[in-house]
């Protein structure tokens, strides 16, 4: 991507968060906008609705007014201002204004007509329609021309109707209101509306995401881009181009370690012999004692270093092994070979090797690596296990589990330290007496192998709190 | 006898070409595949010992060519060597023909007892005779001697103790065991064996060096080794 990309400390926040405030902040402000210039609206509409009846009102009134004996005079009966008031659910009051100015009838302190205020368009009558102030209140008044004659003079009285706003006020607040109620249920659904299309949107990322999360440790294959959406398959690439870096790294630090170990093993076969056949000449022609103490320590220390290279080959090749791991493999048969191979050394160094499986048990696995594994196993415990000792080996079903244990008659592994064992390289300080030419690679490589079987690696007590027992149970 | 050795790495030739001479083989040497191959054309060999990582031309080619040429020299036993010691490249080395593998690194001993065990096989009926400590067996004439004189057995007892001799200091799978002792037709039970075993054992009791010991391995099998001379 070109442009420099933002980022917060809490990373790109939430999706569906960001299209919620995205989208219903701008409508919000555009709602509050409508609801504004819809309450102006109302404003305008309820003074055109209310100014009618209250120049009604004011036409009343004025066909009241007359000259009686060249002066101007109101007849205003109470029941009719009672039956104004009744109309406009407010209070009404009124002036009339005679040809010179002076008050006929009504309340003489009405605020006047302003200066500039127009004609109504609206009515063919002379009415003009102003906003004032009366008592502390806020009110509405209609003034209107009324001429008034008779056979003496002529002239046009100022008629005067003023309500409060209450009524105008009471429809407004209703048409505020229901556009207030009309817009916010509009906002929620909206709201509602993105929540659900954000989640519908999501669900491919959601199906990627369990994808990736259910997928084995060692699985580095490519994500199918076909799970999301258009727009987010390019995520999808990425992610397939950096996991399959990955896995190239990966892939070229094994076979460097696979390189390496068989580098090794050239100049270790020769040095194996060269110490053999040392050996030999010394059984054979005699050599002063030191000389074949160090010609035998020479030997031990090459076993070693050819015990480290087989098995860091080994963990190296582990995961580079095409092999099927759902082959159908014997258990019984397959530790009892390793017993068969391994018994010889069991019993050159006094160790009391046996086999406890009542039955044939069948797992599915690679038989390949599973001989590695139990053959490590064996190994380590006739390694550490003192001559006199045993080490007793068992396949057996329990509760619908297939259980491989291996148990020696060793100094055992304390609980604090058995996290550790199955690092490689890892040497527990009570092994390094018992078995000081070992690697600490031994666990390492049956706990990849148990790791990539699916079965579960424990260590524990042997028999009596003495010993080790390594249990592999195979889901 | 003649065997030829087929090795790169010079000094791995030379002290191999040693320890073989010191067992009393006739040893030649070719440091690549080409070269390898050529000699193979021409000369007989008893055995060739042939690494895989060859230069010129790759060891597991080598053997392909010589299994494909045909005739009595195409039959000559090959022990392949190598380095790369995958299981799977052992598979593929003993699908190809070859009769034994040995990856390095290797001790010695083992090389010569494949060795041994590869001309004795190619020369066919030639005698043999199986050693633990002072027991010994003679494949010809079928006979077991213990501190030199022979031992008296009975046919099962034979039975149970040929099949432990000629495994050569392995171990023997109590079923594998049960099947070379029993006929098929015997309704034996595989405990019987246990009883065969108890009676070799105390015909073997000696107290003295050299003695030869059944080990019983509970729900493994069973192991000839000479006693330790404690």
């Amino acid at each position: 991507m070109d442009a420099p990309v933002e980022r917060s400390r809490h990373g790109a926040g939430s999706l569906r968060g960001q299209l919620l405030r995205w989208l219903l902040l701008p409508l919000i402000v555009l709602e509050v906008l409508n609801t504004v210039s819809a309450y102006h609206n109302a404003l305008d509409a309820a003074d055109v609705a209310y100014d009618r009846s209250l120049l009604a009102s004011t036409r009343a009134l004025a066909e009241r007014v007359s000259i009686v004996g060249g002066k101007v005079v109101a007849d205003v009966p109470y029941v009719a201002l009672d039956s104004f008031e009744t109309d406009t659910l407010g209070r009404i009051y009124y002036k009339v204004t005679g040809l010179r100015g002076e008050t006929v009838s009504g309340y003489d302190d009405l605020p006047p007509v302003p200066a500039n205020v127009p004609r109504s368009e609206s009515y063919p009558a002379l009415v003009r329609f102003y906003h004032a102030d009366y008592n502390g209140q806020p009110i509405r008044i209609a003034a209107l021309l009324q001429p008034v004659y008779d056979d003496s003079m002529r002239g046009i009285a100022l008629i005067q109707v003023g309500e409060t706003l209450d009524a105008r006020r009471g429809l407004t607040n209703k048409i505020l209101f229901d556009t207030v109620l009309w817009q916010a249920g509009l906002v929620a659904v909206a709201a509602l509306l993105i929540w659900f299309a954000v989640r519908l949107v999501l669900r491919p990322l959601m199906l990627l995401k369990r994808e990736v999360e259910t997928r084995s440790v060692s699985d580095l294959s490519d994500l199918d881009p076909a799970l999301v959406h258009k727009e987010v398959r390019p995520l999808v690439a990425a992610m397939n181009a950096s996991m399959s870096r990955i896995q190239g790294l990966i892939n070229s630090q094994r076979r460097f370690i696979a390189d390496a170990s068989h580098q090794l093993r050239t100049p270790l076969t020769v040095l194996r012999t060269q110490t053999e056949l040392a050996q030999r000449e010394i059984g054979r022609h005699g050599a002063p004692a030191q000389v074949a103490t160090l010609v035998d320590s020479i030997a031990t220390t090459t076993d070693a270093a050819v015990h480290l290279a087989n098995r860091l080959l080994t963990l190296a090749r582990i995961e580079h092994s095409k092999g099927s791991l759902a082959e159908p493999v014997a258990l019984r048969a397959l530790v009892q070979d390793i017993a068969l191979e391994l018994a010889p050394n069991a019993v050159r160094a006094g160790i009391d090797l046996a086999l406890e499986a009542p039955q044939e048990v069948v797992v599915s696995g690679q038989a390949l690596l599973l001989h590695e594994m139990v053959s490590n196993l064996v190994d380590n415990a006739l390694r550490y296990t003192p001559a006199g000792g045993s080490v007793v080996l068992r396949v057996l079903v329990r509760e619908g589990c297939t259980l491989l244990e291996v148990e020696d008659g060793g100094p055992g592994i304390p609980a604090a330290e058995r996290e550790r064992v199955f690092a490689p390289f890892y040497r527990a300080p009570s092994s390094m007496a018992v078995n000081p030419g070992g690697a600490g690679l031994g666990l390492a490589i049956v706990s990849d192998i148990a790791a990539l079987h699916g079965a579960a690696l424990t260590l524990l007590d042997g028999a009596g709190g003495r010993g080790l027992l390594v249990r592999v149970a195979f889901g | 006898m003649r065997i030829l050795l087929v090795e790169d790495h010079t000094e791995l030739q030379h002290w191999l070409a040693k320890a073989l001479r010191d067992a009393h083989l006739t040893v030649e040497c070719a440091d690549n595949g080409a070269d390898a191959d050529a000699l193979l054309h021409t000369q007989e060999y008893a055995l060739v010992i042939l690494d895989l990582t060859l230069p010129r031309m790759d060891g597991l080619d080598v053997l392909k060519r010589l299994r494909a040429r045909g005739g009595a020299v195409s039959k000559t036993p090959v022990l392949i060597l190598t380095a790369r010691g995958g299981l799977e490249d052992r598979v593929q080395g003993l699908n190809l023909g070859a009769d034994d593998y040995l990856a390095k690194p290797f001790e010695l001993v083992e090389l010569e007892a494949r060795v041994k065990a590869l001309l004795r096989r190619g020369q066919g009926n030639e005698a043999l005779v199986y050693r633990c400590g002072e027991l010994a067996f003679d494949t010809v004439t079928r006979m077991f001697s213990y501190y030199g004189s022979s031992l008296a057995l009975t046919p099962r007892e034979h039975a149970v103790l040929e099949a432990l001799i000629t495994r050569s200091g392995r171990a023997v799978a109590k079923e594998k065991l049960f099947d070379e002792v029993f006929a098929l037709a015997d309704d034996a039970n595989l405990d019987a064996i246990e009883l065969y075993i108890h009676r070799v054992r105390k015909k073997l009791e000696s107290g003295q060096p050299g003695a030869a010991a059944i080990t019983t391995l509970r729900g493994i099998g069973y192991l000839l080794q000479p006693r330790e001379s404690a």
